[in-house]
């Protein structure tokens, strides 16, 4: 069972959610639009107070140069006659006019402010209730000085006002960019995890998945092309190794059939002579070898070629197995004087059974074959914790250290092993076949030495 | 030899191959024991063949010129012919002989191949399309051998017998008086369809045949030319 790219998308597996580029991206993103934001806030805000500031002020002049105009038409006496009549209009105003000496003439306040001069001009003053005013001087002609000012609470209150209405639209805007962040970068992590996906289907030894959206004209379109393009490369030059090693060996056979077939032809022509019926009993088994050599080289190069493929396994006890390749293999032993000891658990896999005990067989024989006469092969599985550990051990010479990982070469054989038949091929077909299983082989020194220990651990099946 | 006749009816063998030496060599064979044989030299003729007239036995090689053998096997069985096929190939990796089988073959030889593999295994499929039932004893000479009881019996003693001594005497015995390769028995007896090194067959047959023939005046196991074993037949 595969998971599809949208399973896969928030948490890769090996990765948690925490850990998913998605969140990052997204708050990232968000941070990067809030920042934005209250700086464009920041800015309007001071040139929105600036731009109410000056409109009150000039709504005061305005209402001076009304006054001053008053002044000049009807004197002292009409100026009063218009404050006045403006007095209870506005409480954030203030109206107030002195004469000369200071004293009231008429005006919301009932004295002049402390410390407030009488020259023409800006001021800003605090009244006794502790409320800030903006206001303006004016020293008229007979020497009286009218002053119109503004409740600063005015000012902040067009500002408080028109935050409050600012505030909902720059929430909504800022959840707008939360959830813009994350559809992007949802988008563009989707295009990565399909990537991911298609790569593990390969690992996993499809070498014919392909990325898709490959015909997108962008930068992911571009990578899906350059994926899909070195694994179309890849399947071609493993079809072609596939191609040639099967040409090789049907090249070959072709012509060693024909050979073998004209000996037995041969042999059955010359029943009556005994020797020559030996030398070409002699000459059939010379082909017979050929072909054993070639045959075990395509295998190791077939099990190489499907390592990591699930495709086709079954699950196989290799307890099961064990004791039937040493059930196998039971009356080689006897007859050499060497025994087994078993100790077998129960250990479900995922293989191919026939492979499997193509393997372990290479390794009993091997160890039957090594082992000295009153030997014994001590055959252990054991199963915990998802492994299965299988350890097949002979009191042989067992192999020197410097040989070790070179035992796993093809024809590479052991001083202590040119007395014994074979060609070297043994050991690599157990590799290839345990790695096409997922399993880890070993050579280790027996316990007590002398003698070989080969170790398999292979993952159990899922239940 | 003579002709191979069941049911007053001769046995014809179609032997579909494109290497003209191994084509006559497999004819010849098969015509020394006993078959009708004729042979194509290509795959779409020899499936012409093959579904026109009423072989009893099929041969065909996998890379033929025009077609995979297996195709032709593929294509005889949504005809509904239900003949018989060994393929013989080139390709002898084990995993082409589980796509053999699974592609419709009913059996798959890799090349080169003894002719005594051949012919025993021609012999395994022609008892199985006849459909044989299976006897309850077999008596091969003076050997009896039980099915249902599995035991074994020579001139009237009871050869006590393990369970895989059993079974390879009794494939023996199925191939009474012909040669029985090593790979067959391996195959029949062990279901392993590779060549362990150590000739473990070798030392299962000597114990079954010290059984069988240990204060007895004539051996029945013949070993031959170190390729398999024999069971003599009853003697005449």
């Amino acid at each position: 069972m595969t998971g599809r790219p949208h399973m896969t998308l928030l948490a890769a597996p090996g990765a948690g959610v925490r850990r998913s580029a998605v969140w990052r991206f997204t708050l990232a993103f968000t941070g990067v639009f809030a920042l934005a934001a209250a700086l464009v806030l920041w800015l309007g805000y001071g040139s929105v107070s600036r731009y109410v500031e000056r409109r009150i002020a000039d709504g005061v002049s305005t209402d001076m140069k009304g006054f001053e105009d008053v002044f000049a038409q009807s004197g002292r006496a009409g100026l009063k006659q218009a404050l006045e009549q403006r007095l209870p209009a506005d409480p954030n105003r203030i109206y107030l006019l002195v004469d000369k000496e200071g004293e009231l003439v008429v005006g919301t306040l009932t004295r002049w402010p402390n410390d407030t001069g009488r020259e023409g001009g800006a001021v800003r003053f605090r009244d006794e209730r502790g409320r800030s005013f903006d206001g303006t001087l004016r020293a008229l002609s007979d020497g009286s000085t009218l002053l119109l000012a503004h409740d600063r609470a005015e000012h902040d209150a067009i500002l408080k006002g028109l935050f409050a209405e600012m505030a909902l639209p720059a929430l909504a805007a800022l959840a707008l960019a939360l959830l813009g962040g994350f559809l992007v970068s949802r988008r563009i992590l989707r295009q990565v995890a399909a990537l991911n996906h298609t790569c593990r289907a390969v690992e996993a030894g499809d070498l014919t998945a392909r990325a898709a959206r490959a015909g997108d004209d962008d930068e992911f379109g571009e990578l899906a092309r350059n994926v899909n393009a070195m694994l179309a490369r890849i399947d071609r030059l493993v079809g072609s190794v596939q191609h040639l090693s099967d040409h090789i060996a049907h090249e070959t056979r072709t012509p060693l059939a024909r050979l073998r077939a004209r000996l037995e032809r041969a042999r059955a022509a010359l029943i009556a002579s005994p020797e020559a019926t030996a030398a070409i009993d002699d000459a059939i088994s010379e082909t017979q070898t050929i072909i054993s050599i070639f045959a075990a080289l395509l295998d190791i190069t077939a099990a190489e070629a499907a390592e990591g493929d699930g495709r086709g396994l079954t699950t196989v006890d290799l307890a099961e197995a064990a004791a039937a390749v040493v059930d196998l293999y039971e009356g080689v032993a006897e007859d050499r004087g060497v025994t087994f000891a078993l100790s077998l658990a129960p250990a479900p896999v995922l293989g191919e059974p026939m492979l499997l005990t193509r393997m372990l067989a290479n390794v009993v024989d091997n160890a039957v074959k090594f082992s000295p006469e009153g030997g014994v092969v001590t055959v252990t599985l054991t199963a915990a914790s998802g492994e299965a550990i299988l350890s097949i051990a002979d009191q042989g010479p067992g192999i020197a250290e410097a040989f070790g990982a070179a035992a796993f070469e093809r024809f590479s054989r052991a001083d202590s092993a040119h007395a014994t038949p074979g060609h070297g091929l043994g050991l690599p077909l157990v590799r290839a076949i345990a790695l096409r299983h997922g399993m880890k082989v070993s050579l280790e020194a027996a316990r007590p030495p002398p003698g070989l220990d080969v170790i398999f651990r292979a993952p159990l099946a899922p239940r | 030899m003579t002709m191979q006749i069941v049911n007053g009816k001769i046995l014809r063998a179609l032997v579909i191959e494109d290497d003209a030496a191994m084509a006559a060599h497999v004819a010849d064979l098969l015509g020394r024991n006993g078959y009708a044989t004729e042979t194509a030299c290509d795959g779409t003729g020899g499936l012409r063949r093959a579904a026109a007239a009423p072989f009893d036995l099929i041969i065909a090689d996998r890379m033929l010129p025009g077609m995979d053998g297996l195709d032709i096997v593929a294509r005889l069985r949504e005809l509904e012919v239900k003949t018989p096929v060994l393929m013989l190939s080139a390709l002898g990796r084990s995993a082409n002989k589980v796509e053999g089988l699974e592609r419709g073959a009913d059996d798959y030889l890799a090349k080169p191949f003894a002719d005594d593999e051949l012919l025993a295994r021609v012999r395994a499929l022609m008892r199985r399309a006849q459909g044989e039932a299976h006897p309850e004893v077999m008596l091969v000479g003076d050997i009896e051998i039980r099915l249902k009881a599995r035991t074994v019996h020579r001139a009237g003693r009871h050869v006590p017998v393990s369970p895989k001594e059993f079974a390879l005497l009794r494939c023996l015995a199925e191939h009474a008086g012909a040669i029985v390769p090593r790979s067959v028995l391996l195959e029949q007896v062990w279901k392993l369809r590779f060549d362990p090194q150590t000739n473990v067959v070798d030392v299962h047959v000597s114990r079954l045949r010290s059984k069988i023939e240990d204060g007895f005046d004539h051996p029945v196991i013949r070993s031959v030319r170190g390729e398999g074993y024999l069971l003599e037949a009853a003697r005449p």
